[in-house]
């Protein structure tokens, strides 16, 4: 029985190794962490801290930075990448490190019908406060009889405020700021309502102006995007959902078996490739 | 079962070329009819609760083009994705969406702010990568926003 296991456990590691291998071959991680690291950690980033519905486990993402996928993509050098952060937003190496790094740099999200992965109500990262409500906010109580007039804006990580050095500086702040200081509309009062959220493409953002426009009765809808329609579109092939929307349907709907299968692969590269061969064969 | 190990081949390697999927041979023109339609869908909502709609058109390297030397890299390393030509395919989407903004049968001038080119010929710093701005661009991109929306309001007066 004992003999049977090992050679199971044996059997498993190597193709867990030979899985890894294709891993870091296909995402040539092996160039920018070396060998021995890329076969223990493959990805420079792991996607898969999002898959249970977004929600984050704090040891995995302790230390982690938050865009590294971002430097995946722009394939430039981890350090120069920080550096030019740090210069664009008048700071330190460090200061970038800390805001964009761990558990409260990394968005929290939450499935809402026909949205998607949104942002979890009431959590607060180094760069963007989220509400009660779910969104970003600057409602203040009285305004010294001047008129409210509410904002809302829909969009994707630009409009949430990823690359901001803190909530102050923010789209959403900014914009605040930049209409109340107006003196062509100083009777009014603007108030900021930001439901963008990251990832958001075009179908979300709709369906979210559908939904609170008779809700919060904004005076003006401002939707930014533009981006990730296009970009989402040729990772996923889906045009007429959102991005995560088949990994939502496969995890609401499969069985126990491919959610355990499912489950196993955030740990197990030769699981990923199984989840990937069922998917295939759906 | 060969079809399936062939198939499944490409998924675990992510082999997503142009060539493999029939809608991705005219990605640009497929997506921008989608999102057209979708902002159409918002125009007409916000309207029919007599509310004011804006769409902007975010700004991105890959559309506008690099300015300083580390845009340069970062241009460089984010042009081609998946073995699509990223700014050739943005700079098609993006005309699409402009030209259709821009007619004024279908959207009028206040619904829509191109942004898409907002940090060209701007010799300071903007972008951190293909798509996101530090807070110099954040405060940009808002000042926009916030011109636009006085801009409506001043016209509101005069009626």
């Amino acid at each position: 029985m004992i003999l049977f296991f090992l050679i199971f456990i044996i059997i498993f590691a190597f193709f867990e190794i030979i899985s890894r291998i294709i891993y870091i071959i296909h995402h040539k991680t092996y160039k920018s962490k070396g060998i021995f690291l890329s076969l223990l950690f493959p990805l420079n980033f792991d996607p898969s801290i999002f898959f249970k519905f977004g929600k984050i486990n704090k040891s995995r993402v302790k230390n982690l930075f938050r865009l590294e996928s971002q430097i995946n993509i722009t394939k430039i050098n981890k350090n120069e990448y920080i550096n030019n952060f740090a210069k664009i937003n008048r700071c330190n190496y460090q200061k970038i490190i800390e805001t964009y790094s761990g558990y409260d740099a990394f968005e929290k999200l939450e499935y809402e019908p026909f949205i998607g992965l949104t942002n979890k109500k009431n959590t607060q990262l180094n760069y963007a406060n989220i509400n009660k409500k779910g969104f970003q906010d600057t409602i203040v109580p009285e305004q010294n009889n001047k008129i409210i007039k509410n904002i809302m804006i829909v969009g994707n990580s630009l409009a949430f405020g990823l690359g901001a050095s803190s909530v102050q500086s923010n789209i959403t702040n900014s914009l605040y700021n930049y209409l109340n200081n107006n003196a062509s509309t100083k009777n009014i009062h603007w108030q900021i309502l930001n439901f963008s959220f990251i990832s958001s493409e075009s179908i979300s953002e709709m369906n979210q102006i559908n939904k609170y426009i008779s809700i919060y009765k904004p005076d003006y809808i401002v939707q930014i995007g533009g981006y990730t329609d296009l970009y989402f579109y040729i990772n996923n092939n889906n045009l007429y959902s959102y991005n995560q929307g088949e990994q939502i349907k496969e995890y609401l709907y499969s069985s126990i078996f491919t959610k355990i299968l499912i489950n196993i692969s955030i740990y197990s590269y030769f699981f990923r490739i199984l989840v990937k061969i069922l998917r295939v064969k759906k | 079962m060969i079809e399936l190990l062939k198939r499944a081949f490409k998924k675990i390697f992510l082999i997503k070329s142009i060539d493999n999927f029939n809608s991705k041979k005219n990605i640009s023109n497929l997506v921008g009819k989608k999102i057209i339609q979708n902002i159409k869908i918002n125009k007409t909502i916000t309207e029919f609760n007599d509310k004011k709609f804006i769409f902007v058109l975010q700004p991105t390297l890959i559309n506008s083009g690099p300015q300083t030397d580390i845009d340069k890299k970062i241009f460089e390393g984010s042009k081609y994705y998946k073995n699509i030509n990223m700014y050739e395919e943005f700079n098609k989407y993006y005309n699409l969406i402009k030209n259709d903004m821009n007619n004024i049968n279908n959207f009028d001038k206040d619904n829509f702010l191109d942004l898409s080119n907002v940090f060209i010929n701007k010799e300071e710093q903007f972008f951190i990568d293909a798509v996101h701005v530090g807070d110099n661009g954040q405060k940009k991109i808002a000042e926009e926003i916030g011109k636009k929306i006085i801009s409506i309001e001043s016209k509101e007066k005069i009626k």
